[in-house]
């Protein structure tokens, strides 16, 4: 292979790289531009910009209220799941492979199934017991989506644990409890973190249950959203959309730069305990 | 009075010493608010006129029919388009700087945080009759600009590229980078020509990555909802949308049961496909 095939294969490889990177960046920052535009129509280029859309999002209560409730179902739904999730990964850290197998397969499922299907089962069976049209019915639904990514980082980080410390603290005298306490759980928390993470997300971003189970007086954003798309065309939508994109990178950076922190801070804790 | 307060003492004792217990309370809701649930959609299925008379209904009807064949081919052309980008792509990442790889894959696979449903919004903006296309085809003299690009198998293809690509290139990315530079040295070396190596020494190499993320795109498309609604057409209908209709306008909900069933049992053969691949995973070479 000559020197001049060479260049030319890095370049064509540049090339393809750059296309699907901005195949992938491009709808969403064409996106975010023409949620500025002054039109009700989509046009491009905007004829000119204008706030109005934002206006709309701020003002209208329909927005806010959908906004605050997503918000805050999405809280209480990452509050349970962690405080059900981290207890049962440190539970299937201690089972047999067989058992274990079975509760990962069990978290992966909610992941996998369509969630239409998750959606539509839910609502036949909450029907039946009153759950169909009020937030608890939500929340309970999107639980079972939350608590399996919680399970599998903080499975992942229990995995990665040093059993050393674990047993050098046993040797110490301190208690299963104590060493749970003081040694596990801080050590895994990136993984606890990101798990918090994905379970808020989860709920955040979730649509079919909250069609399904959810009702037009409890909407949640993306049900406020999908409205805004399916009956007529509101580009309120894509202001709405620019607010969940920087909340998601906000709280997705939030937790990298935790991260980032914690492996900096670690080695200071395997020192200490080490000596 | 005394049994019970025994058998409360012996199971606080019973939590305090075996770990495994901590389990139970996340198992239970997972059991009884989606585990349970599914169950009794399974049975919902079963209680037509007679016991299969939802599936005989489901199956009998052509709609229904084509609906299925429509969602397996463009799941099918969503895996196979997201594998010819992904393979390529990642063969071309390995061969940037480490900077520029890194930023690129963060680049792509960024997108994966954030809302489904706005991703799919956005393509509306660059899809749409006076959308971006249109408007940089028109600008460049395109004869018979602007095109109909939105509603239809197309559109509904790319956004379904769009959300589902990151989920091949992770495992076609992670395999690429176990490749042995030397075994492609060693090729060119004996004489063999770029198609030939890739045909011969990286496809082989990489094919579990490939048929990971393969399958796993697979089983998420079958399910898509929001991105065949939004893009596609009232005649571009997958079989969530159905099991919509039959839901919420038909009130059929044992066929609504039966066809949701069908997709639940697709979508395990596939997992259980793809379980089998992970755990033949060879150990790495020292």
């Amino acid at each position: 292979m000559s020197a001049a095939d060479h260049s030319l294969s890095a370049w064509s490889a540049r090339i393809l790289v750059a296309a699907v990177f901005l195949f992938s960046v491009l709808p969403l920052a064409v996106m975010l531009m023409m949620s500025f535009s002054s039109s009700e129509f989509v046009r491009f280029p905007p004829p000119s910009f204008s706030l109005r859309w934002y206006e709309n999002y701020f003002t209208r209560t329909d927005w806010i209220e959908s906004t605050l409730r997503s918000l805050w179902i999405g809280a209480t739904v990452t509050a349970i799941a962690v405080l059900l999730g981290v207890p049962a990964s440190l539970g299937i850290a201690k089972l047999g492979q067989r058992s274990a197998d079975a509760a990962l397969a069990l978290a992966t499922l909610p992941i996998v199934l369509p969630p239409v299907v998750i959606a539509v089962a839910m609502y036949m069976t909450f029907s039946s017991v009153g759950l169909v049209g009020t937030r608890t019915g939500i929340v309970l639904g999107h639980l079972t989506l939350a608590i399996p990514f919680v399970v599998l980082t903080t499975l992942a980080s229990l995995r990665r644990l040093d059993p050393e410390l674990v047993r050098a603290a046993l040797s110490l005298g301190a208690s299963r409890t104590r060493v749970t306490f003081t040694v596990t759980l801080p050590i895994i928390r990136p993984g606890i973190l990101a798990g918090a993470l994905f379970a808020f997300l989860a709920s955040f971003d979730e649509l079919m249950i909250s069609l399904f189970v959810g009702n037009p007086e409890i909407r949640t954003l993306p049900r406020r959203m999908w409205e805004g798309v399916r009956s007529e065309f509101d580009p309120t939508v894509s202001a709405a959309s620019a607010v969940v994109i920087l909340a998601t990178l906000v709280v997705v950076g939030f937790a990298f730069a935790v991260n980032a922190l914690a492996r900096r801070r670690r080695p200071s804790i395997r020192e200490q305990t080490h000596v | 009075m005394t049994d019970v307060r025994r058998r409360r003492g012996s199971l606080v004792d019973a939590l305090r010493s075996d770990e495994r217990l901590l389990v139970l309370p996340a198992a239970l809701t997972l059991l009884v608010f989606f585990v349970v649930p599914l169950a009794m959609l399974v049975g919902i299925s079963f209680s037509g006129d007679t016991p299969l008379a939802a599936y005989r209904k489901f199956f009998g009807s052509a709609a229904a029919m084509k609906i299925l064949a429509n969602t397996v081919t463009i799941a099918a052309v969503v895996t196979l388009v997201c594998a010819v980008v992904a393979v390529p792509f990642s063969l071309a990442l390995s061969r940037l700087p480490p900077a520029y790889a890194r930023l690129a894959l963060l680049g792509v696979t960024l997108p994966m945080w954030i809302s489904l449903l706005v991703r799919t919004y956005a393509w509306l903006y660059v899809l749409a009759q006076e959308g971006v296309t249109n408007a940089a085809l028109e600008a460049v003299g395109m004869p018979g600009a602007p095109f109909p690009l939105l509603f239809n198998w197309g559109s509904v293809t790319v956004g379904m590229v769009h959300i589902l690509l990151p989920y091949m290139l992770l495992p076609v990315h992670n395999a690429v980078t176990m490749l042995d530079p030397q075994l492609m040295r060693a090729a060119r070396s004996l004489g063999a020509g770029s198609l030939r190596i890739f045909a011969t020494v990286i496809l082989p190499l990489i094919a579990r990555g490939i048929a990971t993320g393969a399958i796993l795109v697979f089983i998420l498309s079958l399910g898509f909802f929001v991105t065949p609604q939004m893009l596609g057409g009232p005649r571009n209908t997958m079989i969530a949308t159905y099991i919509d209709v039959m839901t919420n306008t038909t009130l059929d909900w044992p066929r609504a049961a039966a066809a949701s069933t069908v997709l639940v049992l697709g979508v395990l053969v596939c997992f259980a496909i793809l379980s089998v691949l992970s755990r033949k995973q060879p150990q790495a070479a020292p």
